[in-house]
């Protein structure tokens, strides 16, 4: 009895192994991500995106300092997230805004841009409360001056 | 929960209140912790609440300036004068930090 009660549990750990596995690739940090493809798969999937004007995005076109770059992201919609990303860093991700409830979408924050003189639109990806993804990018390149940081 | 460094200014306008904070955190990315020879810090996750109601939650990145500022706007009916703000971030050291005020105008 004690015998078979064993293999049955040495069996059981067998069938969980795939399980863990697959569960360390989901628990991949978003912020290690350096493919714009592969953000955009890992945070919506295979839903459709779709360019929305209505989420208006202010950045400065020649960042004086790369390391503070102001970025403002204002719609009158209501969206339950707005994820923040600067495709041509290395790593695209600057943040996520669960938005709650009722809250007015008129978000100011500084980001740090380090490009090597390169320049990089920001891009907004915005959820509605159904799931659907909307997309806008800022009307032009960021070009950062330097940083002051590191 | 420990004690956090965060600044917090509430202008009470029409309709809308507008918040501006500021938490200190060295937000070090990966290159940035290297050369100092220290441990890669940066905030994970922020959250204001307004009597235990959230008005505000950001999940950063270390490509978030140093000691990361926000403005933001609110209704008048999600904040009012003289409500328990509370701010809660955790860091990448899995440390959780909090700051506690009042809103008033200052």
């Amino acid at each position: 009895m004690h015998r078979r009660s064993f293999f049955r549990l040495i069996c059981l750990n067998a069938l969980c192994l795939p399980l863990m596995a697959q569960g360390s690739h989901d628990d991949q940090r978003l912020e290690d991500v350096t493919s714009m493809k592969e953000l955009i798969t890992l945070l919506f999937g295979n839903s459709k995106i779709v360019t929305d004007t209505s989420i208006t995005i202010k950045v400065p076109r020649v960042a004086a300092n790369g390391g503070s770059v102001p970025i403002a992201i204002l719609s009158k919609k209501h969206f339950k997230r707005i994820v923040v990303t600067a495709p041509n860093m290395k790593h695209p991700l600057i943040g996520i805004f669960e938005v709650p409830d009722g809250a007015i979408i008129r978000y100011f924050l500084r980001a740090k841009l380090y490009l090597s003189y390169r320049t990089t639109p920001i891009v907004v990806f915005a959820v509605d409360s159904h799931n659907n993804v909307y997309r806008n990018e800022s009307k032009f390149d960021i070009l950062p001056a330097g940083g002051c940081e590191g | 929960m420990k004690q956090g460094k965060a600044k917090i200014r509430i202008f009470f306008q029409k309709d809308v209140v507008k918040v501006k904070m500021l938490i200190a955190n060295l937000m070090l990315t990966e290159e940035q912790a290297k050369r100092k020879g220290i441990k890669q810090d940066y905030i994970t996750h922020i959250v204001l609440t307004a009597n235990d109601q959230v008005i505000f939650e950001f999940k950063p990145t270390p490509y978030v300036s140093r000691n990361p500022s926000f403005t933001f706007f609110c209704p008048s009916t999600m904040l009012h004068a003289g409500d328990h703000l509370t701010l809660i971030w955790k860091t990448s050291l899995g440390e959780t930090y909090r700051f506690t005020q009042r809103a008033e105008e200052r």
